[in-house]
């Protein structure tokens, strides 16, 4: 079928398929998916513009269905959500800085490909590692499964930083953490978002859960609020320039929609620690594409 | 295989079924009749295009949760636990 926006021939059913898949994934770990789509869509011939701006629009369709569904299951913080979104969009600005002066430098692809790398290699590694022990110390203690997190102690200090402004957030079980601190949150996930060209849900999803200490499942529908606002922004943003084929977004957010739903319904079937061990997937999993295609392009010598 | 976990991959089957037909009948009608509108106002105005497409986007969006979340009630693959 040809899509004369982006001026291509896809098979939408191949289109449809790749918003199914990253439905699931989104509405199961409460990511966009950008990081894995992304290259689908390239290797099912969309143009590279057309694949960032057109992700970016067919991401926010599919995170509110995702988004509504966990709203419905009690797990999403509207105000977390929009208190941390302020962070997030001015961090996404300054990540395209960076961008700029990189390609001034020259440098863009080698730097973002080895960033990309390490940031998905640390998280992925430290993910398997704190949900491995979350489970141990379920298994030792005979503790509640559901919130128990391996790794604690960052929340707990950020908890205590007095900080003002101090705000709460009770959805959470957030009695008092600074403002700064979430805000902090929003622009560091934002700018690793804005400089990497992606949604930014496989850093902010862990940082909530680590550092501002929401419970695993109040993260994920949390962050999918987030992307729908981000997301909606940055879609808007590019097609303003041209990148988006809305009838493409709209055809991968068929099969999304559905894939949203059964993955956000399926978290229900798993515990807090197992859905972040099987999260610490995504992010090796988006690492180990970044290195063949840093070896495809010659960027590592090999 | 446990018979809850049966009956959930059979409804699960069923649902891709339905929503798969009931998808592609209306991707074929959208598409139609979206589709040069859609050209036009990328060619002529791109703020309009850009606007249009987001507030489609938002609509088919709510329009798909409502089907699929009717699916599911239907089938009752959200209450099995």
């Amino acid at each position: 079928m040809e899509f004369p926006i982006a001026g291509v021939e896809v098979n939408p059913f191949l289109l449809a398929g790749i918003g199914f898949l990253v439905g699931i994934m989104s509405g199961f770990f409460g990511v966009g998916g950008g990081f894995i789509a992304s290259p689908l869509m390239f290797w099912a011939g969309v143009p590279m513009n057309f694949v960032v701006g057109t992700d970016l629009a067919h991401m926010t369709g599919k995170s509110i269905v995702a988004a509504r569904r966990h709203h419905a299951l009690g797990h999403v913080d509207i105000k977390l959500g929009l208190v941390m979104v302020g962070g997030t969009i001015l961090g996404v600005e300054c990540g395209a800085q960076v961008i700029e002066v990189l390609k001034t430098l020259g440098v863009v692809d080698v730097v973002i490909g080895w960033a990309y790398v390490i940031i998905l290699l640390t998280v992925g590694v430290f993910t398997v590692w704190e949900s491995l022990r979350a489970l141990r110390i379920v298994q030792d203690d005979s503790l509640e499964v559901q919130d128990t997190v391996g790794f604690a102690g960052i929340a707990r200090r950020v908890h205590i930083l007095n900080l003002p402004p101090m705000i709460s957030f009770p959805t959470s079980g957030i009695a008092s953490i600074s403002l700064w601190v979430v805000l902090g949150v929003g622009f560091v996930t934002g700018c690793l978002a804005g400089t990497l060209g992606v949604g930014g849900g496989f850093i902010r999803m862990p940082m909530l859960v680590y550092v501002v200490g929401v419970p695993t499942h109040m993260a994920v529908g949390t962050d999918l609020f987030e992307i729908v606002i981000s997301a909606g922004y940055g879609s808007l943003t590019h097609a303003l320039k041209g990148n988006v084929d809305v009838l493409m977004a709209l055809v991968m957010q068929t099969g999304a929609a559905l894939g949203a739903q059964i993955g956000a319904v399926s978290t229900r079937f798993f515990t807090g620690p197992r859905i972040r061990l099987l999260f610490s997937g995504l992010p090796l999993l988006g690492a180990a594409m970044m290195l063949i295609r840093l070896l495809g392009a010659g960027l590592i010598p090999f | 295989m446990r018979p809850k976990m049966r009956t959930l991959l059979r409804n699960f089957v069923i649902e891709l079924t339905v929503y798969g037909v009931v998808a592609t009948a209306y991707v074929v009608v959208v598409l139609r009749l979206l589709s040069e509108p859609l050209v036009r106002l990328f060619s002529s105005n791109l703020t309009a295009y850009a606007l249009t497409g987001l507030i489609l986007i938002l609509v088919q969006g709510v329009l798909l949760d409502i089907v699929t979340s009717f699916l599911l009630d239907r089938l009752r693959l959200g209450r099995l636990e």
